[in-house]
């Protein structure tokens, strides 16, 4: 995030290159919310697109995430050892920086409820469905505090992407903090499943790593990776897919 | 005959089988001589195949989403002291939410799933000591259910639950001993090599979400802290009266709940 002329965060991703080809939808005075919320890019986004309230959720204690079991099992230490300091101070000192309105909520997905929170005109969340074990009851939450549009931006699988243009597939690799990433048409199906209609989709697009994201290696696989993000995409990065949905139910 | 229906609370034989005829049966059953509930399945061509012990005398084995009770009755049959988990309301089940005002439907229209009422009956005729739990597999813990399992029974459940990770994690603390997994795998996902992969099928009527392949479901099971898991074998098991059928795998692991 640029948080003045020439101060960039060292983040490990680099949403700028890419914000335009999310499906925004119009937030001029809107009520809108960004889950898991992170440093707050798409938070601040909206702000800066003209939402009138933003509010951005995301939990700070590493161990209410969902870890692979193994490393749940060995206790708390390990789980800080491996995500580093503490997570929300990065938001507070961008908020600070830029100025910001937008208020930071600690709450997990999974418990969003109308009655704390309240519904919100436009609902985000970037990124985090992978994190998830259960990105399904993540996904019906979201529906509980959506009164309009909700925007889903969602890491894709390129290759279960070429090999199943229209079948809905995902790929499970559970380790560390990551459960299982879908393909084009899965993240399309799981927001459809969750009692959505789809109003938009982007074309896929790659987030580009940031200058704090450990550089790829350079066996043939990883190369062969680059070149499919290069070509499924343009560049390379995590390849995402977007969806602009409307809760049905 | 006589022995069987004198299992048989206060009904005779012609009410059991005007008792049978009012269930909707998933489990092809044999209640009494002559008295075969007509189930969606029949699994018994198939016993021999899930590599189960035969004898499990003094055993403790859980049978987690019992339904009608076909795997229930026939692990007390080789002697063991058996724990049935299911639910009792089709409302809890774990219905996609696009499919779930349809779901609440079927509670009424007649979709053979978890009630009770089919498990009930079939316990009464066989005389049965199974001890059925209404419990959800995602709370279901040592101390909700008196102790942890010298041997976990799983038939094709998980896919039809929206966490089955969880659902895994808490089977890995209740078993102390064999876990046997049956689960139906995508047979269009079977060939792609290395990736751990799985189709989504939330649109089925019948309530399921991801459909892994094999070496998927042994990725799961290992991650939910099982060792030794191996696939034991891979068949197919024909609905009983219509065609087709679904592709099993029977993943055998090791618990240290």
């Amino acid at each position: 995030m640029e948080l003045a002329p020439g101060v960039i965060t060292p983040g490990w991703f680099d949403l700028r290159p890419i914000v335009e080809r999310m499906p925004w939808p119009d937030v001029r005075g809107k009520r809108c919310l960004d889950v898991g919320t992170y440093d707050g890019f798409l938070a601040f986004e909206l702000e800066r697109r003209g939402a009138a309230e933003v509010i951005a959720t995301d939990i700070s204690g590493e161990n209410e995430w969902d870890w692979y079991p193994e490393l749940k099992a060995s206790g708390p230490a390990v789980l800080t050892d491996q995500m580093g300091p503490e997570k929300g101070r990065g938001f507070r000192i961008a908020k600070r920086a830029l100025g910001s309105s937008v208020e930071r909520v600690e709450v997990n997905v999974y418990d969003v409820d109308p009655d704390q929170l309240g519904t919100f005109d436009v609902v985000v969340c970037g990124s985090l469905l992978l994190h998830l074990r259960d990105p399904f009851r993540a996904l019906e939450a979201i529906r509980g505090v959506c009164a309009g549009v909700f925007l889903s931006a969602e890491e894709i699988n390129l290759v279960l992407t070429l090999m199943y243009p229209r079948a809905p597939m995902t790929r499970l690799r559970p380790h560390e903090l990551q459960w299982s990433v879908p393909n084009l048409a899965g993240h399309r199906e799981m927001v459809a499943a969750s009692g959505f209609s789809l109003e938009r989709a982007s074309k896929p697009y790659s987030i580009p790593f940031g200058v704090a994201h450990p550089a790829g290696g350079r066996t043939p696989r990883a190369l062969a990776h680059r070149a499919l993000g290069r070509l499924g995409t343009g560049n390379v990065g995590v390849p995402t897919a977007a969806v602009l949905a409307r809760p049905r139910l | 005959m006589s022995t069987e229906a004198s299992r048989l609370t206060d009904a005779g034989e012609d009410d059991l089988a005007s008792l049978v005829e009012r269930v909707s049966w998933y489990h092809t059953l044999e209640l009494s001589a002559g008295i075969v509930t007509d189930g969606l399945f029949d699994h018994r061509p198939y016993v021999d195949r899930y590599g189960l012990p035969e004898d499990l005398s003094g055993k403790r084995v859980l049978d987690v989403g019992a339904l009608d009770g076909f795997w229930s009755f026939e692990l007390e049959r080789r002697g063991a002291q058996v724990t049935a988990l299911d639910l009792d309301r089709v409302e809890d089940l774990d219905w996609p939410p696009r499919l779930r005002p349809a779901g609440e439907k079927r509670a009424e229209g007649g979709f053979p799933l978890a009630q009770g009422e089919g498990f009930r009956l079939a316990h009464r005729a066989l005389g049965s000591a199974v001890e059925r739990v209404p419990l959800s597999v995602y709370d279901a813990t040592p101390e909700r259910l008196g102790g942890t399992f010298d041997l976990i029974f799983c038939g094709t459940v998980l896919l039809h639950l929206r966490d089955p990770m969880l659902a895994l994690e808490r089977l890995a603390g209740l078993c102390s001993g064999q876990l046997v997994l049956a689960e139906e795998y995508s047979r269009r996902l079977e060939w792609v090599p290395r990736l751990k992969v799985a189709e989504f099928r939330g649109e089925s009527p019948w309530m399921t979400w991801w459909i892994p392949a094999s070496r998927a479901w042994l990725s799961m099971v290992r991650c939910a802290g099982f060792e030794d898991v191996r696939a034991h074998a891979r068949f197919f098991v024909r609905f009983r009266a219509q065609k087709g059928g679904v592709p099993h795998v029977v993943v055998h692991a090791r618990g240290n709940g």
